[in-house]
């Protein structure tokens, strides 16, 4: 069997790419051919992606287009006589990104928008959250197969000990965008810093939307914790390990996930984890995570210490992480892929499916 | 403590240590506000194209001179990229103010009919 995956963006970093490349693991392991294209590729990819413009695939191969951003050539894939599969990612919705980064912005609400064309213009469609799958329903998918996120944790090394010695250490790793709220968890954390523990750390890992949002983080930083946030991007993956085995707590005060891989991550070191309920986290953390929706970010910082210093809350949140994380091993995600795949190459040829723009 | 005792006990201790004076600020004026629809000072401010030169860089390990070869271009082509910016800032402004001028338009209108709703009708 052939299948070749279409992304609108590939990068280092970037959790739909990684994704991918794992995807492209499990084909060859099986036997599998096919290429990954993008239509935008950071140039540190080097050629483990190559551009769209040179994907020619045979009528019987198989496309797995990754749904995460409009890019105008993945709408022309959609047009190929061949079998196809959207797997929805989540678009960020655009109103967190206007002030911020109007390119990517003006992508989102188109991609967003275009999202029930896709729909109506693919074979199958799959998604890695019940989150996400219900946003497919929502743009007219009748029957939507879940393919929770395949990662393997354990690229990051072996959890550490329960207690890692040092001062009170909170993570959040994440790309710094405005919906991940980095600003809020900087000021939680300064609140919990005052009022428990003046010498906690804070280390935000994450490549930022742009310098000047990252910049913008840092003065906002300084201003409320001057010296007590570390700012982190591009960590291998075992120094990204050695930031979890050092966390005390891992805070996510996002407000739009489509899955949240970092959380899993948290939840395999058994880091103790502090999340608001939003998009998929709480499909993802279960009762493994203290799930917080209240906007008043003291009781956010109370949470936060009783997550650090409170043991017997520590040991019963790390026993329920551990169950958590059996549930999303990467065996099931593979199968899970590698059944609505096979579905798709065993199921007659589609019919016209133009799709309407 | 139990998890499922967490929140409501976090709950009470934010209340009890603000009773005793804690958390006064509670930092509320750092908050990022998604724009919903951006209003028309948002336009406005939006609508005067402002690159940053310091985004104009490479993104490849050793990408230095990449970074200096490209603002040095960007310099040398200063005076044409300057008209492409002041007539697209132009065109952007007075659609901006059109907006605004029909927003104001449509706001004396609805008052002089009695209301958007009473207009609907």
């Amino acid at each position: 069997m052939i299948v070749h995956q279409v992304l609108s963006g590939a990068g280092p970093f970037d959790a739909v790419t990684t994704e991918a490349l794992e995807f492209r693991r499990c084909f060859e392991g099986w036997g599998w051919g096919g290429s990954d294209v993008a239509v935008s590729i950071d140039p540190r990819m080097g050629r483990r992606v190559g551009s769209l413009d040179t994907l020619a695939p045979a009528p019987e191969d198989v496309l797995l287009v990754h749904y995460s951003a409009y890019a105008p050539k993945v709408a022309r894939v959609l047009t190929l006589p061949n079998r196809t599969l959207l797997l929805n990612h989540n678009v960020t919705p655009a109103h967190w990104l206007w002030e911020h980064e109007p390119a990517i912005a003006v992508q989102c609400a188109v991609g967003r928008a275009q999202l029930p064309e896709f729909v109506r213009a693919s074979d199958g469609v799959a998604a890695d959250s019940a989150f996400n799958a219900a946003e497919l329903r929502a743009a007219g998918a009748g029957e939507v197969t879940v393919v929770p996120v395949l990662s393997h944790p354990e690229r990051l090394g072996e959890p550490g000990p329960p207690d890692p010695p040092g001062p009170p250490t909170v993570l959040f790793v994440g790309r710094l965008m405005p919906h991940k709220r980095q600003d809020a968890v900087i000021r939680a954390f300064a609140l919990y810093a005052r009022e428990h523990a003046p010498d906690a750390r804070l280390v935000l890992v994450g490549e930022p939307v742009t310098p000047r949002y990252g910049e913008q983080l840092r003065v906002l930083a300084d201003a409320v914790a001057p010296g007590a946030v570390t700012f982190e991007q591009s960590l291998p993956a075992g120094d990204l390990g050695d930031r979890f085995r050092a966390a005390h707590a891992f805070l996510c005060l996002s407000e739009h996930e489509g899955f949240c891989v970092p959380v899993l991550e948290a939840l395999r070191f058994g880091v103790p984890v502090v999340a608001r309920p939003a998009g998929a986290v709480p499909e993802v953390a279960g009762d493994a995570a203290l799930l917080v929706d209240d906007d008043d970010l003291a009781v956010v910082a109370e949470l936060l210490a009783l997550a650090v210093g409170d043991g017997e809350l520590r040991a019963a949140l790390r026993e329920r992480g551990a169950a958590r994380v059996a549930a999303f091993t990467p065996q099931r995600s593979a199968q899970c892929l590698r059944g609505v795949l096979e579905g798709l190459f065993s199921a007659p040829p589609p019919d016209d499916r133009t799709p309407g723009w | 403590m139990r998890p499922a005792e967490a929140l409501a006990a976090a709950r009470e201790r934010a209340v009890a240590a603000r009773a005793r004076g804690a958390y006064a600020d509670d930092l509320e004026r750092f908050r990022v506000q998604p724009a919903e629809r951006p209003g028309l000072e948002a336009l406005l401010e939006w609508a005067v194209i402002e690159p940053d030169l310091e985004q104009l860089r490479s993104t490849r390990r050793l990408g230095a001179p990449i970074t200096l070869a490209k603002q040095t271009l960007y310099r040398a082509l200063r005076q044409y990229n300057g008209q492409v910016l002041a007539q697209q800032t132009r065109f952007n402004l007075m659609v901006a103010v059109h907006v605004a001028e029909l927003s104001d338009r449509v706001t004396r209108l609805e008052e002089r009919s009695g209301g958007p709703d009473h207009a609907a009708r």
